[in-house]
């Protein structure tokens, strides 16, 4: 798999967020990089930014809510520096998104079909019948049954599992270079999860995209990821590729989300949470972000903030690694 | 023996528990045959919709109808009362007062027509421009709700008072007056449905925003604006005959049913069915329209 060609590069991505209460930052120079048929993912807590970084990826942060700092670049473009024109153009051509709720990400009103064609009538010049028969082949490509006939019917008269194969139809309907997938599959059981994972990948091999895979199960991680970021109040905290994430976590948020799935190698009693919550926005004013709950905090960690620790290709935004391999 | 082996196939394929399983999704009927059959089996709807069936059959069908000319004058038959020559007896002019309820109808139905299309248009655009654009909805807001502080009558009243008297003047006033209505209903259903996540899922695929408010907002919440035109429709008409009881709309001799009412007003001791049966077809009409607005309204949302 060609995987040098970097198709999305976003550089000190900073977004303010423009609150009733103040301005917040809720991503904080945040700088990553997505290869062509990659699958990277973005893991976190809720609230951690993880959702409001796609949105800015896809320019749907308005300008009134958000203020956007550093850039996105997608292949030649500079995303946040073009026209509201021309980032529909990209929109659901190149860049696609699949969201977290299938049950209520149809259009109720709408039929099935109606809401694929809408994207081939948009971003292609194929005529009524093309279009048609592109949708009923979409549908067949994401395993729907009787595509000819479910292609007349409404989002209620379908399963989470199938309206969320709708989804990846509409999103996947152009062959994207990058599909963001927020959560794809939290609001599914776990039968059609798996289902649902296979699918992506399939569809990732043959039209080589690259996914930017959002979700805070790492179930799916392992399951999915080339690579993993791992996202704390706005900031990467950790970056490396899957098996070292797994194998070799080094920042002590990694190890406490790691620590708190269940294993079935190992017979514990009880899991160990993460102690708290991510602090809200504009609750840090200094130091490490991560302070309140870590069990490794140093009297340096509340006042200043963490540098970013490369080793090899590893990063990891702590002091414990800061002059010294430490084993915790 | 042949015969028998097809039936044993034709069952096998049509084995019940098989089918339900692999096909989990049976058509179904749609959204708007859904909400028909509901309000068909609604019956006090239906007896509104009779209502207003036989309201605007009749005048619709008015010239067939109708016995005498509306202002055919006859001062043998003066405030004569309802009877075989005259089924609801003459007014002090000697016309007949069936033949021009008929011809007042289609005043009265074609004013309710007019400003309910008129004012919806108006409402709907401004509450959804209102609900969608937050930059504007301050400014559009704030002007509903002036006209909101004012009674809808007494604000029709000062409007005529300014434009003068008359039918269409009194048409104007009562789309000024209930376009905040609409307004309100529509903005606040925007809100709601433009925060849905579906409203986000096409953002993402790059349509457009006037797309997205036609074809995505707009369909989502015509429940609301059609129980409300449909009520609207009987108030419209009930405003518009106030407001001609007032002097204020349609002028006499013009057979409009407030304005009959209150001609009839100055004899209602000699000849009571003057007044009577111009207020009798108001009601019936205005009935007709709420009880179909609230069959809609449960048809609509079954909840």
């Amino acid at each position: 798999m060609k995987q040098n060609e970097t198709v999305l590069d976003i550089d000190q991505l900073s977004l303010k967020l423009k609150t009733e209460r103040g301005t917040f930052t809720a991503v904080n120079q945040v700088s990553f990089q997505i290869g062509a048929g990659e699958t990277v993912a973005l893991v976190g807590e809720s609230g951690c930014g993880k959702s409001v970084t796609s949105l800015s990826i896809m320019g749907l942060i308005s300008k009134k809510t958000g203020e956007l700092g550093g850039s996105i670049r997608f292949k030649e473009k500079v995303l946040n520096r073009l026209s509201e024109r021309e980032m529909r153009e990209i929109r659901g051509r190149d860049i696609s998104m699949i969201f977290q709720e299938p049950m209520t990400s149809l259009n109720p009103v709408h039929t099935i079909g109606k809401q694929i064609d809408e994207v081939y009538r948009l971003h292609t010049n194929l005529t009524k019948q093309e279009r048609r028969a592109k949708t009923i082949e979409m549908l067949r490509k994401v395993g729907i049954p009787r595509p000819e006939s479910i292609v007349n019917e409404f989002p209620h008269q379908l399963s989470g599992g199938m309206k969320q194969r709708v989804m990846i139809a509409i999103a996947m309907a152009c062959e994207p270079d990058l599909l963001i997938a927020d959560e794809p599959t939290t609001a599914l059981d776990v039968t059609i999860q798996a289902q649902i994972l296979d699918l992506m990948n399939d569809l990732k091999q043959t039209a080589q995209t690259a996914i930017l895979l959002i979700t805070h199960d790492l179930g799916v991680v392992a399951e999915m990821a080339d690579r993993v970021m791992v996202m704390y109040y706005g900031q990467i905290v950790e970056e490396a590729d899957v098996r070292t994430i797994f194998a070799n976590p080094k920042h002590p948020y990694t190890i406490g989300l790691l620590q708190s799935i269940p294993s079935i190698e190992e017979e514990t009693s009880r899991l160990k949470p993460i102690e708290g919550n991510v602090p809200i926005l504009g609750e840090v004013q200094a130091g490490c972000p991560f302070y309140s709950r870590c069990d490794h905090a140093v009297e340096k960690c509340k006042s200043e903030k963490p540098p970013v620790v490369l080793t090899g290709k590893h990063s990891v935004r702590c002091w414990v690694y800061q002059d010294k391999e430490v084993a915790i | 023996m042949s015969g028998n082996l097809s039936q044993l196939e034709v069952g096998h394929e049509t084995h019940p528990p098989l089918r339900a399983a692999e096909s989990p999704v049976t058509p179904s009927p749609s959204y708007w045959s859904q909400v028909a059959k509901r309000l068909f089996r609604n019956k006090t709807a239906m007896a509104g919709a009779l209502i207003l069936l036989i309201f605007t059959i009749g005048c619709v069908c008015a010239p067939i109808i109708a016995p005498y000319p509306i202002d055919q004058m006859n001062f043998k038959d003066r405030m004569m009362g309802p009877g075989a020559k005259h089924l609801l007896g003459t007014d002090d002019f000697g016309r007949d007062i069936f033949s021009r309820l008929l011809y007042g109808g289609r005043i009265s139905l074609l004013t309710g027509l007019i400003t309910v299309t008129v004012a919806s248009a108006i409402g709907v655009t401004l509450g959804v421009i209102a609900g969608y654009y937050r930059r504007l909805e301050i400014y559009i807001m704030q002007v509903m709700d002036i006209l909101l502080a004012l009674p809808a009558l007494l604000l029709a009243i000062a409007i005529i008072a300014v434009l003068g008297p008359g039918l269409t003047n009194a048409m104007i006033a009562i789309v000024i007056a209930v376009i905040p209505s609409y307004v309100r209903i529509v903005r606040a259903s925007v809100l709601s449905i433009r925060e849905k996540e579906y409203i986000e899922a096409v953002r993402a695929l790059g349509i457009k925003d006037r797309v997205i408010l036609a074809k995505h907002i707009l369909p989502n919440i015509l429940s609301p604006i059609i129980v409300l035109m449909t009520v609207q429709f009987g108030g419209s008409i009930l405003a518009a005959a106030a407001l001609s009881f007032l002097g204020l709309g349609a002028q006499p001799p013009i057979p409009e049913w407030g304005a009959m009412v209150y001609v009839g007003k100055a004899f209602l001791g000699q000849a009571w069915w003057m007044s009577i049966f111009p207020g009798l077809a108001i009601m019936l009409v205005v009935l007709g329209f709420n009880l179909l607005g609230d069959g809609l309204r449960d048809a609509l949302d079954p909840k």
